[in-house]
């Protein structure tokens, strides 16, 4: 009975004969691999929260590590509104020499389309206050990408950043606009 | 080492199901988002693994990214009826990852977790480790590499919400009750008939700052688990609706299974079935009569 059940236990599901050195596998305790499952898990989350903890909060060296580790893989942020809510909207106007200005995205399109907007704005935002005068070229390019048809039919295209900023945040309805025109690298 | 099976069943039907309806929904905004993109390409990291994660920008062409996109959906499609053999669901990843780069101005938090929840899914295991008949080496790495992606997965989702609450403790805004008035009266957010309402304000950015904190907590202790579930519900289809990032709020709520006990999936799991069986006898009494007209 004993023989019948190790013949059993060294039998494939589909019934075929295991390889003859499949018996000397000694398998390996439960409590083992539990230890090496923690550690995996230990490792993963402590080099992950060392990547997207806040900077205040983790050791140069050790958000080095979690960067490297991360970055590839498992890169994420979680800074939905944080540290702090914009207190700028921003949005990027497009127009020519003569004619009105319009958002590059219009809000009646795809709901995917009209997210893009918004980074955008934000990323030149942010070099604008860097004090760049002429905008990254992939950010020029990003832009011109979401007006192409009307790129097509005008030659003279020219941007602006318009933002509604809050001037005290417990009275966040009362906004200031303000309007900068962006530099192109070519017209 | 036990898992709770039904539960990753019900994982792998929300995470698939959240993947065919984002590409299917996506598809009408192929044109801006990924042939040709309107996001700048981004080559990603230095080192062998963005040719996994940055495919369009590395070696494959972007004229693929509609086909991609198309066979991306199919396959979601087959895992919600079959078992993914590892390959098949590190192909779901590769196209997922490589797509969401390729219009990461369009992706969200949600995009990220789904993404890191595909990978870890590859080696989740599809049939219980008792019937996995053949013992040896590989037998118990796979089971070792199984547990630990279940439970990345779980702390994954728990690690979410703590860092972006811990994060918004480091600034200003949250701490001193003003942030959900900034974001109610942005015209990209909303929702704009918050706006004024000074004290529902400051009583909706506490909640929200500590429905976030304790969120790894209360989750991870079973008693109010189901809790904290329901209040994520109501946060994220709020969200989801007021911001204009359903798919946002959805990702995380398919991830919620995970944390399932294996009860909890079996009832609801049943209740799927049984909608199902419903829908498909409909369909077969509307044919019948069909045929009798």
């Amino acid at each position: 009975m004993e023989k019948q059940r190790l013949q059993i236990d060294f039998l494939q599901s589909d019934g075929r004969q295991l390889p003859a050195m499949a018996h000397l596998h000694r398998p390996m305790s439960s409590l083992a691999k539990r230890w090496i499952v923690a550690c995996i898990v230990a490792g993963h989350l402590v080099l992950l929260m060392a990547y997207t903890l806040p900077t205040q909060l983790v050791p140069e060296r050790v958000r080095w590590s979690g960067t490297f580790y991360s970055r590839p893989l498992f890169h994420q942020q979680w800074m939905l509104f944080a540290p702090d809510p914009p207190l700028c909207a921003c949005a990027l106007q497009v127009g020519t020499a003569s004619g009105p200005w319009r958002p590059v995205m219009t809000s009646d399109g795809h709901y995917l389309k009209r997210r893009m907007a918004r980074p955008l704005a934000d990323h030149v935002r942010t070099q604008v206050l860097r004090g760049d005068s002429v905008l990254l070229p992939i950010l020029e390019e990003a832009m011109r990408s979401m007006v192409r048809d009307l790129g097509r039919e005008v030659d003279d295209l020219q941007f602006r950043l318009v933002e509604d900023c809050v001037q005290d945040p417990r009275r966040p309805d009362l906004r200031n606009e303000r309007i900068t025109p962006l530099r192109l690298s070519r017209p | 080492m036990n898992m709770p099976w039904n539960a990753l069943r019900v994982l792998r039907l929300a995470v698939y199901g959240w993947l065919v309806l984002y590409v299917v929904t996506a598809l009408p905004a192929t044109e801006w988002l990924w042939d040709p993109p309107v996001s700048p390409m981004l080559h990603g990291p230095p080192g062998l693994f963005r040719y996994l994660t940055h495919a369009f920008a590395t070696w494959l062409p972007i004229a693929f990214a509609l086909p991609a996109a198309i066979l991306l959906s199919l396959l979601g499609i087959l895992a919600l009826f079959y078992r993914m053999r590892w390959w098949m669901s590190l192909l779901i990843w590769i196209l997922f990852t490589s797509l969401m780069n390729h219009a990461w101005l369009a992706a969200s938090g949600g995009h990220q977790l789904i993404a890191n929840v595909l990978f870890w899914m590859i080696f989740l295991p599809t049939v219980p480790t008792e019937r996995q008949v053949a013992p040896g080496i590989a037998s118990d790495l796979r089971e070792i590499l199984g547990v630990a992606a279940f439970w990345i997965i779980r702390l994954q989702l728990l690690l979410a919400y703590g860092v972006t609450g811990i994060q918004k403790l480091m600034g200003y805004q949250w701490t001193h009750g003003h942030a959900i008035g900034i974001v109610a009266s942005d015209p990209d957010y909303g929702p704009a008939f918050l706006i004024g309402q000074g004290g529902l304000l400051t009583v909706l950015t506490y909640a929200v700052l500590a429905f976030q904190l304790i969120f790894p907590v209360a989750v991870w202790w079973r008693p109010t688990r189901i809790i904290w579930m329901w209040a994520g519900v109501a946060f994220h289809v709020c969200t989801g609706l007021a911001f204009g990032i359903p798919d946002m709020g959805l990702a995380f709520l398919a991830v919620y299974p995970i944390w399932w006990s294996d009860k909890v999936a079996m009832e609801m799991s049943g209740r799927f079935d049984t909608c199902g069986n419903r829908v498909l006898a409909l369909m077969k009494g509307r044919n019948r009569t069909s045929k009798h007209d």
